[in-house]
């Protein structure tokens, strides 16, 4: 899996028949995509990041979770290229196994949120009336609570662990989706060309297939890239206030919280490295975001891809 | 209007002999307009008034009209794209209302629709060669090969290349945008093509281009339409009949000679009396008819009797045309008008100008 089909194609909430022209309109904007630098770029960024937690568990010899007491608390060097922790684990094996679970937790949490709330904004949108009225009123109640204060809620609630931490952070996203397809369902309903499939006799199922899900697609990819830095980031605080992944799982929030008292002492190390490897991916996942809404931008977009 | 009464004379609409293909009756539509502020009540407000019109098999239908008369909201309950709120619609002698919405999408095939405005009706992401093959694959004709070579003779028929097939929508111009629409309309070979006002959004060239396409498609396929236009060159130059709509009701309808070189009713007359004549001294011609004064009125106050009376040159301020609205009666064969005055208008104009070709 590239990290183009993670960051841009991920998979899409609706159908996608891989026919051939499908294929070749998929190549054509990711040819597209690969010509712009200022996405190709922090797109480039998490490629490497991924290549590098995929990788490092293979080539490098040390465990990110066994325990050498001997080799405690030493500098960076040719045996531990980011030194090693109290315990004496390898902190380049434990940021490598960080930041596979940072991705991989913050794609699923992306991934359910999007889901979730993109098919309660697209039924709101296209439904109306009280279903409208009511999920929306629901999705405001969501959105009264500060995000990170709902998120520690739900985790404390279920119980402190990484999958409730995931769950608290994708239900934090849902309203969002759910309020940007509602609003895009309304518009893309109101066009001509939506009445026009009507009078051709398509069903309504037919109508969503074809016509309102490609058109909502581009934004919901926007939002998604934007809120999977806003998942990285969440689930590293959760953890670093100890709501989150629990010892010794090498999640780089719960590696800086227990980096952090050595730093007093000379230890930088240990909390410097994965803070520094959450800089990068929330920096480029934010990049991609920004860029992808510039490309996307409803007026450009048919253009433009 | 009653049914006994079209019964008893025919319907207002018939022309010809043998039995329309579209045919509405005491067609009425209304929306729910909230009032001013969040808690305003909502109110009826009544936009196609006991319209009764028949069409058939091979004419050219042409309904007329300014811009709010509600030409197109006809155009949408005719082929129920829109419910109606009274009235019925029979379709080849089918209810339209009766129908289920399994049955009405089935129809839908041999009732077609053209857009009026060709940038928006059609899904952008879509190539042209897509945008017609969907009508075949809704309706599940042919196989994969089959929709694809039919879309592309469809293509051809109105003009476009098989290259042109791939492209999206925005690559095209106007008129081109149109011919797609009128391809997606036609590949189904469809008894009736309700086409809302297909060429206003066209330059003048590229209309008088498409006409001829339609024209032609007519003739070659045997095709009836329904042609809504506010352009009254457009409706004299394309349409068998005409009906005059005025706030949602038909003020005159009679055959394209007649309405044009003797129209009866004073909107008809003063709607001619602003087209453009191509000929010599032709202005001049047509001068002494009425101009239309002030604005068309609104669907939310409608006057109590003849809707035109605010407006109108011979009955404004005559209290039969403020207190009884005229019904739509015949004047000659054919030839049916809502006036409690018909022809007075036309009369003060023939005497004026001596006469109209």
């Amino acid at each position: 899996m590239s990290a183009d089909s993670l960051a841009i194609e991920r998979p899409q909430p609706g159908p996608s028949e891989p026919s051939p022209r499908r294929l070749k309109a998929a190549g054509r904007s990711l040819r597209a995509l690969a010509a712009d630098r200022r996405l190709a770029i922090p797109v480039a960024i998490l490629v490497l990041v991924i290549l590098f937690a995929l990788l490092v568990p293979v080539f490098w010899g040390p465990s990110p979770t066994k325990q050498n007491l001997v080799d405690s608390l030493q500098a960076p060097s040719g045996a531990h290229p980011m030194g090693t922790d109290q315990l004496g684990r390898d902190v380049l094996a434990r940021v490598a196994e960080g930041a596979r679970i940072s991705l991989l937790v913050a794609s699923l949490v992306t991934l359910g949120g999007a889901l979730i709330g993109g098919s309660i904004g697209l039924v709101a949108g296209l439904l109306g009336g009280a279903t409208d009225g009511i999920s929306m009123r629901v999705m405001d109640t969501i959105l009264a609570f500060p995000p990170l204060i709902l998120a520690m809620a739900v985790t404390v609630g279920l119980g402190v662990g990484l999958s409730t931490a995931a769950l608290g952070v994708a239900l934090v996203s849902v309203p969002w989706y759910a309020r940007l397809l509602r609003s895009e369902a309304i518009r893309i309903r109101s066009l001509p060309f939506i009445e026009a499939a009507h009078a051709l006799g398509s069903t309504r199922g037919r109508i969503i297939r074809r016509h309102v899900i490609p058109h909502v697609l581009p934004v919901l990819f926007i939002q998604m890239a934007a809120a999977f830095g806003y998942a990285v980031l969440a689930l590293a605080g959760l953890s670093f206030i100890g709501l989150g992944a629990q010892v010794p799982t090498p999640e780089w929030g719960a590696m800086i919280t227990e980096g952090l008292q050595y730093s007093l002492t000379g230890q930088w190390w240990i909390a410097i490295f994965p803070g520094v490897a959450l800089l990068i991916v929330v920096t480029a996942a934010s990049m991609v975001s920004d860029r992808m809404r510039d490309l996307l931008d409803p007026r450009g977009q048919y253009e433009r891809l | 209007m009653s049914e006994a009464e079209i019964g008893a004379t025919s319907s207002p609409a018939t022309n010809g002999s043998g039995p329309p293909i579209l045919l509405a009756e005491d067609l009425s539509k209304t929306f729910s307009v909230r009032g001013r502020g969040r808690l305003g009540r909502s109110r009826p407000v009544t936009v196609l008034d006991g319209i009764t019109l028949s069409v058939q098999r091979g004419e050219s239908l042409g309904l007329v009209g300014e811009s709010g008369c509600g030409k197109s909201t006809l155009a949408r309950c005719l082929l129920r794209l829109l419910d109606l709120s009274e009235g019925t619609v029979h379709f080849d002698g089918v209810d339209l209302n009766s129908l289920d919405s399994g049955e009405l999408r089935a129809l839908r095939r041999r009732l077609q629709f053209v857009f009026q405005d060709p940038f928006a009706s059609l899904d952008p992401r879509m190539s042209a060669a897509q945008i017609v093959e969907e009508p075949l694959e809704i309706h599940g004709l042919g196989d994969r090969g089959e929709r694809s070579k039919m879309a592309l003779e469809m293509l051809d028929e109105v003009g476009l290349t098989p290259e042109h097939g791939r492209r999206r929508p925005h690559a095209f111009s106007g008129g081109q945008r149109q011919r797609i629409g009128i391809a997606r309309a036609f590949v189904l070979r469809p008894e009736l093509v309700i086409l809302d006002e297909p060429v206003s959004a066209l330059d003048v060239s590229v209309q008088a281009q498409v006409l001829n396409l339609l024209r032609r498609l007519q003739r070659e396929l045997g095709l009836t339409y329904v042609f809504i236009t506010h352009d009254l060159a457009v409706a004299e130059y394309f349409c068998d009949r005409v009906a005059v709509l005025y706030l949602g009701q038909v003020v005159e309808l009679a055959d394209r000679a007649t309405l044009f070189r003797r129209p009866l009713h004073p909107y008809s007359v003063s709607l001619l009396s602003v087209v453009p004549t191509p000929v010599a001294g032709g202005r001049k011609r047509r001068a002494s008819r009425p101009p239309l004064i002030g604005e068309v009125g609104s669907v939310v106050e409608r006057p109590p009797g003849c809707p035109f009376e605010p407006r109108c040159q011979v009955g404004r301020g005559r209290a039969v045309c403020q207190g009884q609205r005229p019904p739509l009666e015949q004047d000659a064969a054919g030839h049916w008008v809502a006036c409690h005055f018909p022809g007075e208008a036309g009369a003060a104009k023939a005497g004026a100008a001596g006469g109209d070709s």
